[in-house]
């Protein structure tokens, strides 16, 4: 063996050994169960009798149910409503916050609380906020005269309520991330626009909006993923209903998982998901590049 | 420095983890007694019952564990735990779904296998329905349950309403009982409706219009037209603003808060309601309406397992379901929740005949005759969903076909029973 | 002239003010009415009517704190986030660190490998899991509660970004004086991602803290539990739930990663400044 390859083979347990105390734990932790529910897609398996090989027709019958189709078109909906929002609004505030003084400090604290806060310990408090008949909504509404909403009970209103409260949780996260990226902005850059003459929404549409541009990818890109795998906050507010109007991948899967111990089914219907997040994530990096070039 | 702290961080984390992993091995190795294990849902702590079981057996020490928080989080517990072998020696058995499971992951004792000829027929005839399944008797009925229609008498008198005992009359009742109290053109008091776990009273009101889902172990048909003709009355009440769509998980809190003026609910959810409803108003819970003269209460609640291990710790087990199931047993805990006595024997019983002439549980314990233990399937919790699923939908869309809906879960039910 | 753009800015400056107000009230308002209402009697809060409590209820708190071992899960919660913490400062930063500043031939694809890790929601992989722990016979560990989060995908994403902001010839140097690549990684680079792993250890803190599905599954004994778990004891399906307590215990709950978050929060700030991501 050459010095080099020697020195290759050196460098890649060198490598190696600092990844490995990452790898195990995803290896047994995340990578084995993907591959078992790989296989367990092609087979029918109620946890208790023995599991029988099926071929494709957990796939078959996913895909002729109507079901699927509405679920696949929910969770794109999600990701349609709430990332444009979260990652505007994120923006709009970072700009705003990115000054250190005490009061945006105080501001950007506020505004992450929501992601830092448990789902299930809010779950009780957003239900009695949208309760129909007693909500602190509608009894708010009330003092301006406006009818009250049945909101997490009407299919026109449940998906939208998911959506405010997926936006709750995640604006400020966005917004902090926003802050630093503007805060990275060096004042030279801004401070020669502005002896330029640029007005404010010059300086922020053609120098900061352009600037901050990897951390909008990074953003779109982990907003999708915690987007797409939402479960708690539906779970804890409509488990899906009403008609499976806010149901996603993630929830149906639990659906005929825990409950049905339909597990071959419920396989499938987590690789479909998998599938579903890997294309939209080439998607993404494929346009990122495409707008680097631009730029 | 920071390597020195790095490699700390490294054997704290892993002294930790074996510390926190054998700590409860050693704690039954070096108690000297038999431990036996018992698994309950969390809120069923059963204090002065295990109490009294180990006064009387002090070489016996129990071991109660809550395992989840409802019915669902246990069967979950229960068949993950039969698939990786970690079960106990006895525990609450949900009527729900999973017993059939249960007893087909060969982790279950028939519990016919441990009574005497006496002691089974003792037990109230209906309450086997529930728990035999392959011609066994795979488990004993513990908590027995039924629902009731719980009426706020208030809202029936003011408005003059009789107390529905048909479904019929509940649905005519509804109409009259939905009420917009402030004129502003906005429901403020609905008629009628279901908490979530709408299957079970849904399951007593198919058989009662005559559709008998569950027959036997592969012939079960769900795709009856009695089924839809229920679910369609349900579909209407909502279609006409009687019952709140959509609106099954608040349905107690509703009812306590004056909300709704009828609800279905266990008679075993008598003390979350008297605790909820205060001084409020009067209430009552009446028999489960009939339907085509028929009434059919179907049970609910859970059993008691016992589960495989060996024959002294099987028999030692059996003793615990015994002292469980006595007449002294249930009088405490279970009979002051609303739960029904178990054998006929304990119904002779002075403190249970008191409670039997207490003119508020009168009508509770005359129901017991109309008791329906419905068969238990495999494919039981994918109807219970599939119910939940069908109701959603319904209730969202007065359009909805419910006979497409039913035939859609037919075939899910064929597929799963082909396969299982 | 003068005056007239003084004027304006002091009115941009109140309506931008205005704005954040609102925002901010927007924000805050479930956590108002949570402790507003977790002061209530019992029934009170299906009344219709104003949102502040009639009666001032403060012994909700302590009752609330009594209707579960909620000490011993305080302890649970605290104990299992710390050694999510741990784990992950040990496990994310080296491998951050060879994804960003080592070459060899399999580090794309195990980059890859570990990006997609992030595309599998953990509610699919939880019953797979569980029978793995369950086969070990390490339910009811702490161990087990931590298992699945002794890495973070997210963290390493995270750490990876910084260490690529930091110039190789740093490096170069170091080992041009004949620093190992270990000691590369703890002398150098360890030392100057402070605020970074700040951020790491509240994400990582967090999300342990904030678990429920894993940790209720895994555990059975009440001794192992932790805090989101312990709210489930206050929900009695036979008996009803008595929300103002529930929402106390809820308040309380919440508190702990809300005071860890305030008063990290610089460093956070800045550690997502540092990452940089350009």
């Amino acid at each position: 063996m050459t010095a080099k390859g020697i020195r290759n083979l050196k460098n890649e347990a060198v490598g190696i050994g600092f990844i490995l105390p990452a790898l195990i734990p995803l290896l047994i932790f995340v990578i084995y169960p993907v591959i078992r529910s790989f296989i367990l897609s092609f087979f029918s398996y109620n946890m208790v009798t023995p599991m029988k090989f099926i071929g494709f027709r957990n796939y078959v019958k996913l895909f002729s149910s109507e079901e699927i189709w509405q679920t696949i078109l929910t969770n794109i909906k999600y990701v349609a409503v709430c990332i444009p929002v979260t990652l505007l609004g994120g923006f709009i505030l970072g700009v705003m916050l990115s000054g250190k003084s005490k009061s945006n400090v105080f501001f950007r604290t506020l505004y992450f609380a929501p992601h830092v806060t448990s789902m299930v310990a809010m779950s009780s408090v957003w239900l009695f906020i949208f309760h129909p008949q007693y909500g602190a909504l509608n009894m708010a509404l009330d003092h301006f005269g406006i009818p009250p909403v049945r909101w997490l009970n009407e299919v026109s209103t449940a998906f939208w309520c998911v959506c405010w409260v997926t936006i709750w949780r995640t604006i400020g996260y966005d917004t902090l991330v926003y802050i630093g990226g503007v805060q990275n902005i060096s004042n030279d850059v801004l401070e020669a626009a502005t002896i330029d003459g640029a007005t404010g929404w010059q300086r922020i549409r053609y120098i900061i909006f352009p600037l901050v541009s990897p951390t909008s990818f990074m953003l779109f890109i982990l907003n999708t993923f915690d987007v797409m795998q939402m479960f708690t906050t539906i779970n804890m507010l409509t488990d899906g209903g009403p008609a499976n109007s806010t149901q996603n991948l993630v929830v149906m899967l639990q659906d005929y998982g825990f409950n049905r111990f339909q597990i071959g089914y419920a396989s499938a219907i987590s690789n479909v998901l998998f599938v579903l997040i890997l294309a939209i994530h080439i998607f993404q990096r494929k346009l990122e590049k495409k707008v680097q070039y631009d730029s | 420095m920071k390597r020195i702290i790095l490699i700390a961080m490294l054997l704290i984390t892993a002294a930790m983890m074996v510390f926190a992993g054998g700590s409860k091995e050693a704690a039954a190795e070096t108690d000297g007694k038999t431990e036996l294990v018992f698994w309950t849902r969390i809120n069923d702590t059963f204090e002065e019952e295990i109490a009294a079981f180990e006064a009387a057996h002090p070489d016996v020490d129990v071991t109660r564990v809550g395992v989840g928080s409802d019915y669902d989080d246990l069967t979950t517990k229960y068949i993950a735990s039969a698939v990786s072998g970690e079960l106990p020696h006895v525990g609450l058995v949900s009527q729900r779904y999973g017993i059939p499971q249960l007893y087909d992951a060969g982790v279950l004792v028939p519990v016919d296998e441990l009574m005497t000829e006496e002691e089974m027929n003792d037990v109230l005839d209906a309450y086997w329905g529930r728990y035999t399944y392959k011609e066994r008797k795979v488990a004993l009925p513990f908590q027995v349950s039924m629902p009731m229609l719980y009426v706020n008498l208030d809202l029936f008198n003011e408005y003059g309403v009789e107390i529905p005992r048909t479904w019929e009359e509940v649905i005519e009742a509804a109409h009259k009982l939905t009420i917009d109290t402030d004129g502003d053109g906005v429901t403020d008091i609905y008629g009628f409706n279901i908490p979530s776990d709408a299957p079970w009273y849904l399951n007593g009101m198919f058989k009662a219009a005559g559709a008998d889902v569950i027959r036997s172990e592969k012939d079960v048909n769900f795709n009856q037209e009695e089924v839809v003709a229920v679910l369609e009355t349900i579909q209407d009440l909502t279609a006409d603003g009687c019952m709140p769509s959509n609106q099954h998980s608040s349905a107690k809190d509703d009812f306590k808060n004056g909300s709704v003026a009828m609800i279905l609910n266990s008679c075993a959810g008598n003390g979350s309601i008297a605790k909820g409803v205060g001084d409020k108003f009067e209430y009552a819970m009446v028999t489960f309406p009939s339907i085509n003269g028929n009434i059919y209460a179907p049970l609910g609640g859970n059993g008691l397992g016992v589960f495989k291990s060996n024959p002294e710790m099987e028999a030692l087990a059996w003793e615990f379901v015994q002292f469980m199931t006595s007449t002294e047993a249930y009088s405490g805990f279970s009979m002051n929740k609303g739960y029904m006595p178990i054998t006929k024997s304990s119904m002779e019983e002075d403190v249970v005949k008191a409670r039997i002439n207490d003119p508020f549980w009168a009508e509770t314990y005359a129901q017991v005759s109309h008791l329906y233990g419905q068969p238990i399937n495999p494919v039981d919790a994918t109807i219970w969903n599939s119910i939940n699923d069908i109701l959603s939908i319904i209730e969202a869309d007065s359009e909805a076909d419910v006979a497409a809906l039913v035939a859609d879960t037919q075939s899910e039910i064929e597929d799963f029973l082909a396969e299982y | 002239m003068i005056a007239d753009s003084k004027k304006r800015t002091t009115i941009s400056s109140s309506l931008r003010m205005l704005f954040l107000v609102l925002i901010a009230f927007t924000i805050a308002v479930p956590y108002i009415w949570m402790i507003l209402s977790s002061f209530r009697e019992g029934q009170d809060i299906f009344v219709k009517g104003s949102w502040i409590p009639d009666t001032w209820r403060w012994q909700n708190y302590p009752e609330a704190m009594e209707m579960a071992p909620f000490g011993r899960f305080f302890i649970n919660s605290i104990i299992t986030s710390l050694l999510t913490v741990m784990a992950q400062l040990i496990t994310c930063p080296m491998a951050a660190f060879a994804f960003a500043k080592l070459n060899f031939r399999s580090k794309n694809i195990l980059f890859t490998i570990f990006l997609c890790t992030m595309m599998v929601p953990s509610e699919s992989t939880i019953i797979a899991n569980y029978l793995t722990m369950a086969s070990f016979h390490l339910t009811n560990t702490y161990f087990a509660i931590i298992a699945p989060s002794l890495t973070s995908m997210f963290a390493i994403f995270l750490l990876r970004q910084f260490f690529m902001t930091i110039p190789d010839a740093l490096i170069d140097a170091a080992r041009i004086d004949g620093a190992g690549t270990f000691q590369i990684f703890t002398r150098i680079l360890l030392p100057l991602a402070g605020s970074a792993i700040a951020t790491i250890v509240i994400f990582g803190f967090v999300g342990s803290w904030n678990a429920y599905l894993w940790p209720t599954l895994v555990t059975s004994d009440t001794e192992m539990r932790t805090v989101q778990t312990g709210l489930r004891y206050m929900v009695d399906p036979d008996l009803g739930s008595e929300w103002p307590k529930i929402l106390a215990a809820s308040t309380v709950i919440i508190l702990p990663v809300m005071a860890l978050f305030v008063s990290l929060q610089k460093y956070f700030v800045q550690g997502i400044t540092k990452v940089g991501l350009k």
